[in-house]
C-alpha cells in the first residue's frame, strides 16, 4: 500500500487538499488505520492551536527575536573580521548564502506568528452561550458548536419568519409549486 | 464539487430512498405515496474544517388514500449531524383527491466539522390531515394540531370569501383581495435570533423590565393577566405571561402572541410564546404561566437592528383538553389592528397569491371548486 506523504495528510486535516487531492486521501483513509490516526492528530494540533489563539505561552517571541538578530550581526562580524583571508577563495555569493536562510527563519517565526488556519465564518463567529435559533429571509436555522441545521426557502417573494426558544419557522408561497409552504427547524 | 453534488445524487438514488446520504422512508400504510425524487441540485462543499451538505429536492406525492388530502407534513430527521436535528416542511391549503399527485420540496443545508462523518438525512412522514380533520400519522412534531388549524382558518378564510363573492359579485371579492394584499404588502417582517443559555450579545445597553400590553381577541377562551419581559435596545428576554382560563373546557395547549413595537411605532408579530407544554390540563378559572427563557434579538431586514419600545401579547391559539382548537373567527378580525397583526392564514395567502399571478376569474373559479 503506498501511503500519502504527510503533508498531504496535514492538509487534508485542515481541510485545505484539493478535490481530487481530498478524495485520494478520503479513499486511503477507509482502508488505512496508521494514516487515519495520523489525519486525527493533525487535527487535534489544529484545534489545539486555534484554542491557544496563537504561540504557547512559553515561548518568549521578543526574546527569541533579539536572539536571533544578535547571531545574524554577529555572523555578519565574523564575516568581515576573516573577509580579507578568505576573501579570494570563496565565490562572492556566500555571504547572501550564509544570511538568507536566517532571514527566513525570522520571516517565517513572523508569519507563523500573525497566520490564522482560515474558517468559515458558521465556525469562526463568536458563538453566542448555549444553542441558537435564527429566522431570516433566506433561511431558518438551528446552530450549536459549528453544527447547523437550515431551511432554505430561496424563491420565494415574500416570506415570514418567526422564531422562539422552540425553534424556528417561514411561510412563504413556494414559486414553483404555487402552494404555501410552511417550513419549522426544531431546537429539541 | 460537480463531482460530489453528483455522488451525492447517485447515492440518494442508487437506494431507492433507503441507503446513501439521504433516505425518504414512508410507512407501508402510508396515505401517501413517493412518485419521484428529483435530488438535481444537491451538492457538498468543504471549507476550513467545515462539511457543508446542500440537499435540494423536489418530491412528486400521491394520494393513495379514498379521501381529499388538506394538508402534509413531512418530517427531516438529523439527529446524529445537527443540534435539535430535526425540521419539518408542511404544506397546508391543498385540495388532493383520491389518485392524484402534487409537489413538495425540501430545500436543506446541513453544516457539521468534517471530523464527524458523512451526514445522514432521513425525510419521513410526520403526519397527513383529510378534509373530515382526520389525521393519519405518528404526529411526532405535534403537526395534527398545526395542521388542523391550518384547514380551520382556511375554512372560515374561504367561506368569508364566498360570502363576498355571493352578496356583492366579483367586484366585491376583488376589492376584498386587493385589501388583503395591501395589508400582506404592508406587514413588515424582523430577522429574529433565539439564544438559549444565555443572552444573544454581551453588551446591548441596561437591561430593563418592561410590562406587555394586551390586545383583547373577542370570543377567546383565555385572558392575559399579566406580562413581563427584560429587554435592552433590540433584545428581549426571560418572557413571563401569566392566562386565566375563562371557558367552562379545560385547555391542554395555547399560544400567545407577541407583537412588539419600535421607537418609530411601527409594529411587528415576532412569533408566540407557547404554552408549558405537554401535561397542561388547565381547568376552568384556574391560571397558568406561559414562560420562554430564551433571549430573542430583533432587527430589521437587511440586518438594522431595531430599538423595543414596547410589546403587546394577545391569544392567538388555544385547544381545549377534548382536542377541539379555537382561532379567532372573523368578526374578531373586523377589527383592523388585529387583522394586520395576526396576519393572513396560508389559504388566504394562497388565494391571494392565485389572484395575483391569474386573475380574478382564476380566483373566482377556486372558490367555486368546495
Amino acid at each position: 500500500m503506498t501511503h500519502p506523504k504527510e503533508a498531504e495528510l496535514a492538509l487534508y486535516a485542515g481541510g485545505e487538499a484539493g478535490l481530487w487531492r481530498r478524495w485520494r486521501v478520503a479513499r486511503h483513509l477507509k482502508g488505512c488505520h496508521d494514516c487515519r490516526r495520523l489525519v486525527e492528530e493533525h487535527q487535534a494540533i489544529r484545534q489545539w492551536t486555534r484554542e491557544q489563539g496563537g504561540l504557547p505561552a512559553e515561548v518568549e517571541w521578543p526574546q527569541l527575536a533579539a536572539e536571533m538578530k544578535a547571531n545574524i550581526r554577529l555572523g555578519l562580524a565574523a564575516g568581515e573580521c576573516v573577509g580579507g583571508a578568505v576573501e579570494a577563495a570563496a565565490p562572492k555569493w556566500w555571504r547572501p548564502a550564509l544570511v538568507a536562510p536566517v532571514l527566513l527563519v525570522i520571516f517565517l517565526g513572523w508569519w507563523l506568528q500573525s497566520w490564522r488556519a482560515p474558517q468559515i465564518a458558521v465556525v469562526s463567529s463568536p458563538a453566542p452561550a448555549g444553542l441558537v435559533v435564527r429566522a431570516n429571509p433566506g433561511w431558518i436555522e438551528v446552530e450549536q458548536n459549528g453544527r447547523a441545521l437550515a431551511l432554505l426557502h430561496p424563491e420565494a417573494a415574500e416570506v415570514t419568519v418567526s422564531a422562539s426558544g422552540e425553534g424556528a419557522g417561514a411561510r412563504y408561497v413556494d414559486s414553483q409549486t404555487g402552494y404555501v409552504t410552511i417550513s419549522h427547524v426544531y431546537a429539541q | 464539487m460537480l463531482l460530489c453534488g453528483g455522488l451525492l445524487a447517485a447515492s440518494a438514488q442508487e437506494g431507492g430512498g433507503r441507503t446513501g446520504a439521504f433516505r425518504i422512508s414512508f410507512p407501508a400504510d402510508s396515505p401517501v405515496g413517493l412518485v419521484s425524487a428529483d435530488w438535481g441540485e444537491s451538492r457538498t462543499t468543504t471549507l476550513g474544517g467545515a462539511l457543508a451538505v446542500e440537499l435540494r429536492t423536489a418530491l412528486v406525492l400521491r394520494n393513495s388514500s379514498q379521501q381529499r388530502i388538506r394538508s402534509v407534513t413531512l418530517l427531516v430527521l438529523t439527529q446524529e449531524v445537527a443540534p435539535g436535528g430535526k425540521a419539518s416542511v408542511s404544506v397546508p391549503s391543498l385540495d388532493v383527491r383520491p389518485g392524484e399527485t402534487f409537489p413538495l420540496r425540501i430545500d436543506l443545508r446541513l453544516v457539521q466539522p468534517v471530523r464527524a462523518g458523512g451526514a445522514q438525512v432521513e425525510v419521513g412522514l410526520d403526519g397527513v390531515l383529510f378534509e373530515d380533520l382526520s389525521f393519519y400519522g405518528p404526529n411526532r412534531l405535534n403537526s395534527r394540531r398545526a395542521m388542523t388549524v391550518w384547514e380551520l382558518e382556511a375554512r372560515r378564510d374561504r367561506q368569508y370569501w364566498k360570502s363576498i363573492l355571493e352578496a356583492q359579485g366579483p367586484a366585491g371579492l376583488q376589492k376584498a383581495v386587493l385589501a388583503s394584499l395591501a395589508r400582506q404588502g404592508e406587514r413588515a417582517s424582523l430577522d429574529v435570533q433565539v439564544t438559549r443559555g444565555g443572552r444573544t450579545t454581551a453588551a446591548g445597553g441596561a437591561e430593563q423590565e418592561r410590562q406587555f400590553a394586551f390586545l383583547h381577541v373577542p370570543g377567546a377562551p383565555l385572558e392575559l393577566l399579566s406580562g413581563l419581559a427584560r429587554t435592552s435596545g433590540g433584545e428581549a428576554r426571560a418572557a413571563r405571561l401569566e392566562v386565566l382560563n375563562r371557558s367552562d373546557r379545560p385547555v391542554s395547549y395555547f399560544e400567545i402572541g407577541w407583537i412588539i413595537r419600535d421607537r418609530q411605532g411601527r409594529e411587528f408579530v415576532t412569533g408566540s410564546v407557547p404554552g408549558p407544554g405537554p401535561g397542561l390540563r388547565l381547568a376552568p378559572g384556574q391560571k397558568a404561566v406561559a414562560q420562554e427563557d430564551a433571549s430573542r434579538r430583533f432587527s430589521l431586514r437587511p440586518g438594522q437592528p431595531i430599538a423595543i419600545d414596547g410589546m403587546t401579547g394577545f391569544v392567538s391559539q388555544v385547544e381545549f383538553a377534548d382536542g377541539s382548537i379555537w382561532i379567532p373567527d372573523r368578526a374578531a378580525l373586523a377589527d383592523p389592528r388585529l387583522e394586520r397583526v395576526l396576519g393572513p392564514s396560508p389559504e388566504e395567502q394562497r388565494l391571494s397569491e392565485l389572484y395575483r399571478k391569474r386573475g380574478l376569474a382564476a380566483l373566482v373559479g377556486e372558490l367555486k371548486k368546495y
